[in-house]
């Protein structure tokens, strides 16, 4: 494992902590879903990114911008409305906007949007792809049928990334989900992945050469990640049973690394937690964002 | 020189979009050749811009999220509903992305989207393939709602809508794509018109210039001839002098150009397709009470189709539409009210 | 159509120059588009349409104008600047074009009832230069109608001119009552029947009354007087009776004088000549025409059951004989008996006489012809 992914990993789980904790202490407001045991995704995703790559992100988007971009600054601050944040405040946690990395909060929506990009990136600027994160429980939308429809039909470079959690807010996969994703991709005669690494090597060398037929044919790709959420869906509102929690704490790679690597791992732990108190001291001393003249 | 059908007019438009510019697409359904859309809005086109016009499946929500996708790629993209009942299917992608896209990151996203509505009845089509709906998109930050006029070349419509950099909505009347252009001032023999605007964003029907209107009706472009017999009738019938306000951006609506006139008549009334409640003219209505309150002789009235739904079979389909009946006997009711 | 006027430009220059056109005969302008260049001695201006339409020039390029003269017309569409144009250059006249539009203004249905009723010509309603004609753009048009130019004129005979002075003067100037007694005429016919007998003359009713008439002076001296203005009157010297007669010829209004000193026979005889002269159109001596200073006007023929006569200026009253009229009354013992009334009427001027007063000379009248015997009609009694 690279320092850099260890470093990235860390920087993901520290921010994420940091905002429950913060708002344990009643000092966020709104809402938030962190992405605590999913981390390794996007910084495994992101060495096989290139920068004319698009990135949809969702609800559960912090990990997937952080991994793209060394900012916890700009997003701390768009999730606490203090100046200096990615979109002014305007967005939140779950609406950043910044060059080719785009979240929103409506389950679904933005698949149909990626598979608009890939078109437009088939056209202008072939070998680029479009990358969307969903959830397992967001196959419970049409519109994600429609897509995956039309990027067959037409060809799209669009890169699927599903991060099964095996849970939706509270629904558990066998009660949402009929049938396996692997046989809906099939259906559509789209290419598909199952991934249960959670070694950022390891998954690179499996998606590498799909990701590389996803630019150059161009084709659409499902990758089905086999993963776990450690903390709540939200904030303090998991009714998994303790048989549930302790699977997840258990497949939690935060754990394994670092009963792996101790010494590499405790140093830059660390220091990502220092750095990341830093930054919460930093953002919260800032003035509240003036919003932006756009709206 | 007979002038062109209304649907050839916007069929050479979207030509002279692809043709301006190769980063403008047009997605939906049954639009390629030799078929040309459900109402051939586009025949021809993907034939002379096959890499631009794309027929779809039939997935509003996907084709305008693509569209979406398109547009945030800094394309000017294109969707043909086939009927606009069908928008309520693409709801979320117009209203949660495309609108909130412009504003909603903070910074100010051009999201040059056109999403064509085919829409209105009088043909028979029955429910679900008939309504008017352009009431349930008013109010949304960044959605702009523009409508099909007679009086105007779609071209510049679809200019200003794109030079918007926001999300439009395009409501088409299905009857008046295969009724004529007005050139040159004519209606006909009685009726003129002209612009109140050097834009021609709204057009004014007139017959008797010398007098202060009896009344003022405000319609789409939709209703224009439906309000323009309903003119004819109160002149020679009733002697009462009515002008007709076509404009062809529906919200957010600019009152500068109308307010002189507005002032001047005896009574507004705005004419609409939709059923009644929370429509365009209330919204219309409230804003010129507060505009003009204190001048006023008379409340704005309203016209609207009954509280129903659009029956298939003509006679009905009658009954619950406007006609022109229908809005002569609403302006001679409340000019009877004092 | 639209006029284009000339704008003011300053307030020093009487007149401005219009420099140059910028827009053809012809052209299709815009709102707001330059259509002209007028200059002044300081500036040139451009003059800008006031809405869309085809233009019109209606002055030259470097001639002079004035403010507010009009510079150009501007018409809706193709079909009424053609039709202007084939107007203008004498061509015209052909109405119909064969696409259904119509020559001239179109009138609102009450305007054409309106217009159709007074018979008010499509040229008199084009020349209003309106292209919708309303209700009162056509009454406008009927309370302003000048003599149609080209009529046969016709004066009235001079006779019957006299008499529209006359009764034009007196509607004028005489405030008049009126009033009516009824008369059971069957002794006065018998009685005047009597008397043609004895005298082999025409005597009937009307030479009856105009020897009551005559009787009349001394018991209604106000009745015959001449009123002279400023509440004054000059008393009468007698009775001097005017007949109305008119048997086709024209209305005569020859006078019996003196009526009091005349017998019933030689007022028939005068009636009679009277009557003749009238019938054979010899005409009235001027004598024979003044100086009445009473009218008894004749409207006895069958079935008049009435008449108002209007007072002859310088008269008090007029006294109107209706014809004869049969009709079923109860007599003294209540049976039902046919008998033969008149109707007696007075008009009056009322400035000078009361209704009281009219209706006791009526009723002294009536008196006499219900009781014809007691009197001596040959005597002046
Ligand atoms: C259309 C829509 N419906 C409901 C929600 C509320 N919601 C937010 S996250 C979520 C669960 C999503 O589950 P999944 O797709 O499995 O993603 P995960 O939260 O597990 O990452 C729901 C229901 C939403 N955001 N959008």
């Amino acid at each position: 494992m690279s320092e850099h992914d260890l470093e990235r990993l860390l920087l993901i789980r520290h921010f994420e902590n940091k905002l429950l904790e913060l708002f344990e202490q009643g000092r966020l407001h709104g809402t938030t879903h962190t992405c605590l045991g999913q981390e390794y995704i996007p910084v495994a995703l992101g060495a096989l990114l290139k920068a004319g790559d698009h990135v949809f992100s969702n609800h559960r988007g912090h990990g997937h911008y952080l991994a793209r971009f060394d900012d916890p600054d700009g997003l701390l601050a768009e999730i606490m409305g203090r100046s200096g944040a990615v979109c002014g405040g305007v967005g939140g946690s779950q609406h950043i906007l910044r060059d080719r990395f785009l979240s929103t909060g409506v389950q679904g929506e933005s698949l149909p949007v990626a598979a608009g990009v890939a078109l437009h990136l088939k056209r202008r600027s072939p070998g680029e792809v479009a990358l969307v994160h969903i959830g397992d429980g967001t196959w419970g939308q049409g519109v994600v049928y429609e897509t995956l429809n039309i990027a067959r039909l037409w060809s799209l470079p669009l890169l699927v990334v599903v991060e099964n959690n095996k849970i939706a807010q509270s629904t558990e996969v066998s009660a949402h989900m009929a049938g396996t994703i692997a046989d809906r991709a099939a259906a559509f005669d789209i290419g598909y992945h199952f991934c249960d690494s959670i070694l950022p090597d390891v998954i690179r060398a499996e998606l590498g050469p799909l990701v590389r037929k996803v630019r150059e044919t161009p084709m659409p790709l499902i990758v089905e990640f086999d993963t776990y959420r450690v903390g709540p869906h939200s904030k303090g509102d998991d009714t998994r049973d303790r048989v549930a929690l302790r699977r997840a704490a258990d497949h939690d790679w935060y754990v394994r690394f670092r009963q792996a690597m101790p010494e590499r791992f405790g140093a830059v732990d660390r220091r990502q937690r220092t750095r990341v108190a830093a930054v919460a001291d930093a953002v919260a001393a800032r003035p509240l964002s003036g919003g932006s003249n756009a709206f | 020189m007979r002038s062109e059908r209304v649907v050839e007019n916007l069929n050479r438009a979207l030509g002279g979009l692809l043709d301006a510019d190769p980063n403008t697409y047009l997605l939906g359904e049954d639009l390629a050749d030799p078929y040309g859309g459900a109402f051939k809005a586009t025949k021809g086109l993907s034939s002379r811009y096959p890499g631009q016009v794309l027929s779809t499946p039939i997935s509003e929500s996907a084709v305008v999220g693509v569209a979406g996708g398109l547009a945030l790629a800094g394309n000017k993209a294109i969707v043909e509903v086939m009927f606009s009942d069908f928008v309520t299917l693409a709801f979320d992608q117009i209203v949660n992305f495309a609108s909130k896209s412009v504003t909603m990151y903070g910074q100010w996203v051009p999201i040059r989207l056109i999403v064509r509505c085919p829409t209105g009845g009088r043909r028979g089509y029955g429910p679900t393939h008939s309504q008017s709906l352009q009431k349930h998109f008013m109010g949304v930050p960044g959605l702009s709602l523009y409508e099909l006029s007679p009086f105007r070349d779609s071209l510049a419509t679809f200019h200003e809508m794109i030079a918007s950099g926001g999300p439009c909505l395009f409501f088409e009347d299905k009857v008046l794509y295969t009724s004529r252009m007005y050139l040159n001032g004519v209606v006909d023999d009685l009726f003129s018109f002209d612009h109140l605007d050097a834009r021609g964003t709204v057009a004014r029907v007139w017959a008797d210039d010398g007098d202060d209107p009896d009344c003022v009706l405000i319609c789409p472009g939709g209703l224009v001839h439906r309000a323009v017999s309903a003119a004819r009738s109160m002149l020679i019938e009733d002697e009462l002098t009515c002008q007709i306000l076509v404009p062809a951006k529906l919200y957010p609506f600019d009152f500068e150009p109308v307010l002189p006139l507005l002032r001047q008549s005896r009574l507004i009334c705005v004419v609409e397709d939709s059923t009644a409640g929370g429509t365009w003219g209330a919204d219309l209505a409230h804003a010129i009470h507060g505009l003009l309150w204190g001048r006023l002789g008379r409340p704005v009235r309203l016209v609207h189709a009954r509280d129903s739904v659009i029956p298939a079979a003509a006679h009905l389909e009658r009954s619950v539409l406007v006609q022109d009946s229908t809005i002569r006997r609403a302006v001679k009711e409340s000019l009877a009210n004092a | 159509m639209h006029e284009v006027a000339v704008p003011r430009l300053n307030a020093n220059d009487e007149t401005y120059l219009l420099v140059e056109w910028l827009c053809a005969e012809g052209q299709w302008v815009r709102h707001g588009e330059p259509i002209a260049v007028v200059e002044t001695s300081k500036t040139a201006t451009e003059v800008t349409a006031e809405r869309d339409g085809i233009l019109h020039h209606v002055r030259p390029a470097r001639s002079e104008c004035r403010h507010n003269d009009v510079l150009a017309l501007l018409f809706p569409g193709p079909t009424p600047y053609e039709k202007f144009r084939a107007r203008r250059d004498g061509d015209g006249g052909d109405d119909e074009d064969g696409d259904g539009s119509v020559e001239g203004p179109v009138l609102t249905n009450s305007a054409r009832l309106l217009a159709d009723a007074h018979g008010v010509s499509a040229e008199r309603l084009r020349n209003l230069g309106k292209r919708v004609i309303k209700r009162a753009d056509v009454a406008r048009v009927v309370r302003t109608a000048e003599p149609e130019p080209e009529v046969e004129r016709r004066e009235l005979p001079r006779n019957q001119r006299a008499v529209a002075e006359v009764v034009s003067e007196s509607h004028r100037t005489i405030p008049p009552g009126f009033v009516a007694v009824k008369v059971n005429v069957d002794r006065a016919l018998a009685c005047a029947g009597r008397l043609a007998h004895r005298t082999r003359r025409l005597i009937g009713l009307p030479e009856l009354v105009v020897k009551a008439i005559g009787w009349l002076p001394a018991q209604f001296p106000l009745f015959f007087v001449t009123p002279l203005g400023d509440n004054t009157v000059r008393p009468a010297t007698g009775a001097h009776v005017g007949l109305t007669i008119d048997v086709g010829n024209g209305l005569f209004v020859p006078v019996v004088r003196e009526v009091g000193q005349l017998g019933i026979t030689r007022i028939s005889e005068i009636l009679l000549d009277y009557r003749t002269r009238a019938v054979q159109d010899r005409g009235f001596g001027p004598g024979e025409l003044s100086d009445a200073n009473i009218v008894l006007a004749l409207h006895n023929d069958p079935d008049v059951v009435l008449a108002g006569p209007l007072v002859h200026p310088g008269h008090v009253c007029v006294v109107g004989l209706a014809g004869i009229c049969q009709e079923l009354a109860l007599d003294d013992e209540g049976a039902v008996a046919p008998r033969k009334i008149c109707n007696l009427g007075l008009t009056y001027d009322h400035r000078l006489v009361n209704g009281g007063d009219a209706v006791r000379f009526l009723r002294a009248i009536k008196t006499m012809l219900e009781a014809p015997e007691e009197l001596d009609w040959e005597g002046d009694g």
